[in-house]
């Protein structure tokens, strides 16, 4: 019934949400009250991973786009698609967590200031990757044209990275990799490290079922093609 | 297929739209400003006196004053460098709102910038995240400071 690829990826995808759990575990009672936010900015332990693995997401997109634009690969930009769309999920759990973080602390749901109206576009950008995708018929033109635009999104992530440094925002400037070191203690850096690291290999993981997904879909059609024409 | 083809032109519509944004974004550079500082509003005050404009700053320690039964906040709004701006506000304050914190807050500016009737306060705080009792003196202050008015000598006139 299940191939060994199959097992593997079953025990690697339990092992990974045992590490997020352990890790929520951690945000909670490892990770110190902070003394400016209080409980509240525990959310942050997820916010900031879900927001680096949108932007790492649209980093694979871009690669395997490349790849799949030189090589003319159908299988290639199927991974690309599947980037895509963890990438889309992840800018959303970015907007949702931070949305809800800003709540009690700014005192708004939502403002439109250079980091949150850039991160938008993200969503919007990966959406309408996926929407492209969609709407065109499988073979070269949608490899080329579906590959241009994956490579253009990633344009967005420097600027959402920037926008805290370029412009003035609501949002606050960087706290992990700015000069004169991290204005985070030592505890809440870990934490924060720990959940990055965790969230990339889960959503690696994601785009690992979601890619051999697709991929299977794509062969079950051409079988069934071939039965129906045969 | 004449469907397939409206939606090509929705998702292509969509794509267009979302570049012009991005782009126009891009172009803005400098000239986007999300929030004016104290100065600003001081300087552009003939310009923008009656608009909507967010103006960002610190909240002066010791000129806070809440009328919980009216739901009225008044409080002074600097720059540190001699710039306030009195701002008066119907409406519960954020949770984070203190002296010392940063705030942005959108409404009418008045009296040559000296005034500011707000429709909605909102808290700006660092970046910084510490335990209590930690070995590390705060940098809160310094680092709210160096955000709030990043960019003023270039973006004021």
């Amino acid at each position: 019934m299940f191939s060994v690829e199959d097992k593997r990826e079953f025990y690697a995808g339990a092992l990974l949400q045992f590490l997020v759990l352990a890790h929520w575990l951690g945000a909670f009672y490892y990770a110190p009250v902070d003394i400016h936010q209080g409980q509240v900015y525990r959310i942050m332990f997820l916010h900031v991973p879900c927001a680096i693995t949108a932007f790492a997401s649209s980093l694979g997109l871009c690669i395997f786009s490349i790849i799949g634009l030189r090589r003319r690969s159908e299988s290639v930009m199927a991974w690309a698609k599947a980037t895509a769309e963890v990438g889309l999920l992840f800018t959303i759990l970015t907007l949702a967590t931070g949305s809800i973080w800003g709540r009690p602390t700014w005192g708004t749901w939502w403002t439109w200031d250079a980091r949150l109206t850039t991160t938008f576009l993200l969503a919007l950008l990966y959406a309408g990757y996926l929407l492209l995708h969609a709407s065109m018929p499988a073979g070269p033109g949608r490899i080329r044209v579906c590959a241009v635009l994956g490579i253009l999104i990633f344009a967005d992530v420097p600027v959402i990275y920037k926008s805290v440094t370029w412009w003035r925002t609501l949002h606050q400037p960087p706290s992990i990799i700015r000069e004169g070191g991290s204005t985070m203690d030592p505890e809440i850096l870990w934490t924060i490290v720990v959940g990055i690291v965790i969230m990339c290999l889960y959503s690696s993981w994601m785009v690992r079922v979601r890619g051999r997904n697709i991929l299977l879909t794509g062969q079950l059609e051409a079988a069934s093609f071939e039965q129906l024409n045969g | 297929m004449a469907k397939k083809g409206n939606v090509r032109w929705i998702v292509g519509g969509i794509v267009i739209a979302g570049a012009i944004v991005g782009i126009s974004f891009l172009n803005l550079g400098d000239n986007l400003i999300y929030f004016y500082t104290p100065s600003e509003a001081y300087a552009k005050a003939a310009e923008l006196t009656g608009q909507n404009i967010k103006v960002g700053g610190m909240v002066m320690p010791g000129s806070v004053k809440w009328q919980a039964e009216q739901l009225a906040l008044d409080f002074v709004m600097t720059d540190l460098k001699g710039h306030e701006i009195k701002v008066h506000h119907n409406g519960t304050p954020p949770d984070m709102f203190k002296e010392g914190q940063g705030v942005v807050a959108e409404g009418r500016i008045e009296d040559g910038g000296k005034a500011l009737v707000a429709r909605s306060l909102m808290v700006k705080h660092s970046e910084e995240y510490k335990k209590a009792g930690g070995n590390h003196s705060s940098m809160d202050k310094e680092l709210l400071e160096r955000s709030l008015f990043k960019g003023q000598q270039t973006n004021g006139k």
